[in-house]
């Protein structure tokens, strides 16, 4: 389990470091970023298997940031997570393999979810491998 | 029946006794005389239906008498009377003008009663085919007078309706009531044959009356521009009566006082004035001006009444005219007004309803932010590794701090919206209340490695203000100051006595030595929920609510607060308050 590495990028720092503790209780190994361009640099350093990233962010947007880390590594994993009410997955984020069911909404009433989506697309990823 | 009279003219006078016999016998009334002299004397004294003249007679013979009253009565049957084999007299006499002859000697007497039956049948014949002649002249010219008048009155009327016809469609063709004035002027001008007709125009209310149309021959003058007073006795009487009136002498007739010196300039005898009534009212007054004394007939007035009515009616069908489009000019700009008010209206509400829309959407954000991350640390502190569970709890602790500092944020801008934040005004002293307080903060910026810097101006006066809303300004701003500037940086809290508009103001600046703020985004600074770059650069958590209360407390106070900065110069907040407040 410890070697599922996951990059939480989000502009709040309480958002941010909550989601971190939570994820590293739950075993994985966390790296956090404040921003989309802290975000690239770290992927381009080490890849991550998923990328949890914010929508509403200042300077570089969150589905920038998605399209730019997915063409760095284009294994990685994403979920999109978002406090806006009126965002809907755009045809860009769609042809990334981006689906709804791994947009996760603010707030959340059970972290867990989380752990599950991480451990569904990690799955489906090593069948791929496997085939 | 009339006995005929026979007049017998012969110089025998066996031979005149024996025919007026004869004659008287055969029921004439015979007379005679014995030469032609004496026969013309009783021709011309006395009527006769016939003559019997002898050709052959002393003094004034029977072609002389024949010739004569062939002249002088060209009606009268004249029968001569000549000797056998003489031929050529008979031929003679009747070139001369004899209607018939008789031969002596007069075998049988009959002949002569026949001829004198025959020319006297051909007497009567012609005297009534006269009478006939005479009668059918007459029937004639009495025919022909009347189909004269006819034909005048025909013409006439034609001209009249002509005239009247003009003036009414003159309303149709132009908007201008001088212009039917004028054809006013030209119509009656030319039906009445005047060579001067001219027309006044009276403004409502107006004591005074100036020519303004006009149709004249060019021989005349001009009378356009002249005015005269409405108290002119003539004026007045047509105003008055609203009827036409006759000036017989325009120029001695004291009715028209002053006007009678014009109408010798113009060399006008007579003058026609007659009233163009418009809706009750005299609307101009017509003047008919003619060199030479002249009368108008019934028909004539007729003419003007009709013609001066038609115009009355063009004038009011103009007068509607323009009312109407009046109401329609008037009708259109207060719908273009209204449409335009309504437009601004709407899109206030639209804009109105975004703004709102827009701030519960980021109030819902900033609401679930920390919510989330407090369910998160709760979930955490019951299942997290047990080395952690005291960070968990601080996290809670501040999270819960920064839900209720921002619904104390919403609730204090949803009072200043709503009206319901009445400032506890009271003297105050800006210099006391900024010590307090910088005094309190001193240590907070101490811990920040910034310094903490108090100017104050010594003469500052008393304002009238809510101090704990003041305070409540100075704290955002120096809070902002502390969050934004790096260590080591420096923040200053001033006061000053300025003025603006003429005006004094006493004023309290907080300045710093942060990053400064991009003029792109200093507009946008006092909107709500709206954080500068720093602000994600920092990690501080503000609101986004400070600048937006703070304005609006000062608001309240009828104050303003201006922002003075630029990149990599820091920042200075300046609060303006007036003095009389």
């Amino acid at each position: 389990m410890s070697c599922i590495r996951v990059l939480i990028v989000d502009d709040e720092p309480l958002t941010r470091t909550s989601l971190a503790d939570f994820l590293q209780e739950m075993g994985y190994t966390v790296v956090m970023a404040e921003g989309g361009e802290i975000a690239i640099h770290l992927q381009q350093e080490q890849a991550f298997d998923v990328c949890i990233v914010d929508i509403r962010m200042p300077g570089m947007s969150g589905v920038e940031t998605l399209l730019a880390l997915h063409r760095i590594t284009p294994q990685s994993r994403y979920l999109v997570y978002t406090g806006s009410p009126q965002f809907v997955l755009s045809p860009a984020l769609e042809n990334i393999g981006i689906t709804e069911s791994d947009v996760i909404r603010k707030p959340l009433p059970d972290m867990s979810i989380f752990v599950e989506r991480i451990e569904t697309l990690l799955d489906l990823g090593t069948s791929r491998m496997d085939v | 029946m009339n006995q005929k009279r026979i007049l017998v003219i012969d110089d025998e006078v066996l031979i005149r006794r024996a025919l007026a016999e004869y004659l008287s016998e055969c029921g004439y009334d015979t007379v005679t005389a014995g030469d032609g002299a004496e026969g013309l004397a009783t021709a011309h004294a006395q009527h006769f239906d016939a003559v019997l003249v002898d050709l052959r007679m002393p003094r004034v013979d029977g072609l002389e008498v024949v010739a004569t009253l062939k002249a002088e009565q060209p009606e009268l049957p004249v029968v001569v009377v000549s000797g056998t084999g003489v031929l050529h007299d008979v031929i003679e006499a009747m070139r001369c003008g004899a209607w018939d002859y008789v031969t002596k000697p007069v075998h049988d007497m009959e002949e002569i009663a026949v001829i004198i039956d025959r020319v006297l049948d051909r007497a009567g014949l012609i005297a009534e085919r006269d009478r006939y002649q005479q009668e059918l002249e007459q029937l004639n010219r009495s025919l022909e007078a009347t189909v004269a008048r006819q034909t005048a009155d025909l013409r006439f009327q034609n001209r009249e309706l002509t005239a009247l016809n003009h003036i009414i469609s003159a309303a149709n063709t132009t908007l201008d009531p001088v212009e039917i004035l004028r054809v006013l002027c030209t119509e009656l001008a030319l039906a009445l044959s005047l060579p001067h007709a001219i027309a006044t125009l009276i403004e409502p209310d107006s004591t005074t009356t100036a020519i303004v149309a006009e149709y004249r021959r060019f021989e005349r003058l001009s009378a356009l521009g002249d005015s005269t007073s409405l108290t002119q006795p003539a004026l007045a009487q047509v105003l008055q009566q609203q009827s036409p009136l006759f000036i017989e002498d325009a120029q001695a007739d004291a009715r028209l006082g002053e006007w009678c010196a014009t109408m010798r300039a113009r060399e006008t005898a007579a003058l026609l004035l007659a009233p163009v009534v418009v809706r009750g009212r005299v609307m101009s007054i017509l003047g008919l001006e003619t060199s030479s004394y002249r009368t108008y007939s019934d028909r004539d007035m007729a003419l003007i009444v009709n013609a001066a009515a038609a115009a009355g009616q063009a004038l009011e069908t103009l007068s509607l005219q323009r009312e109407l489009r009046l109401h329609a000019d008037t009708l259109e700009a207060t719908v273009a007004q209204r449409t335009a008010e309504l437009s601004v209206a709407l899109k206030q509400a639209q804009a109105a309803d975004e703004a709102k829309s827009q701030f519960l959407s980021s109030v819902s954000h900033e609401l679930r932010t920390p919510l989330t991350s407090i369910l998160l640390y709760l979930e955490l502190i019951g299942r997290g590794k047990a080395d952690n569970q005291q960070r968990y709890l601080d996290s809670v602790a501040r999270e819960v701090e920064r839900l209720q500092v921002l619904i104390e944020s919403l609730l204090d801008l949803s009072r200043l919206d709503l009206g319901k934040t009445t400032p506890q005004l009271q003297n105050i002293n800006l210099n006391g209340l900024l010590l307090t307080l910088a005094v309190d903060r001193d240590r907070l910026f101490t811990e920040r490695g910034l310094h903490l810097h108090l100017e104050t101006t010594a003469d500052l006066p008393e304002i009238s203000a809510d101090p704990k809303l003041l305070e409540q300004v100075a704290t955002n701003l120096l809070t902002n100051a502390l969050n934004y500037t790096p260590p080591g940086g420096h923040v200053w809290l001033s006061t000053a006595n300025s003025t603006a508009d003429g005006v004094p103001w006493v004023t309290f600046t907080v300045r710093d030595t942060g990053p400064g703020i991009a003029p792109e985004e200093q507009a946008q600074l006092f909107q709500r929920f709206y954080r500068g770059a720093a602000a994600y650069k920092s990690k501080s958590s503000g609101t986004g609510l400070g600048l937006a209360i703070s304005q609006n407390i000062v608001a309240l106070h009828r104050g303003r607060i201006a922002l003075e900065s630029a990149v990599g110069q820091g920042s200075a907040f300046t609060v303006w308050l007036p003095c009389d407040a």
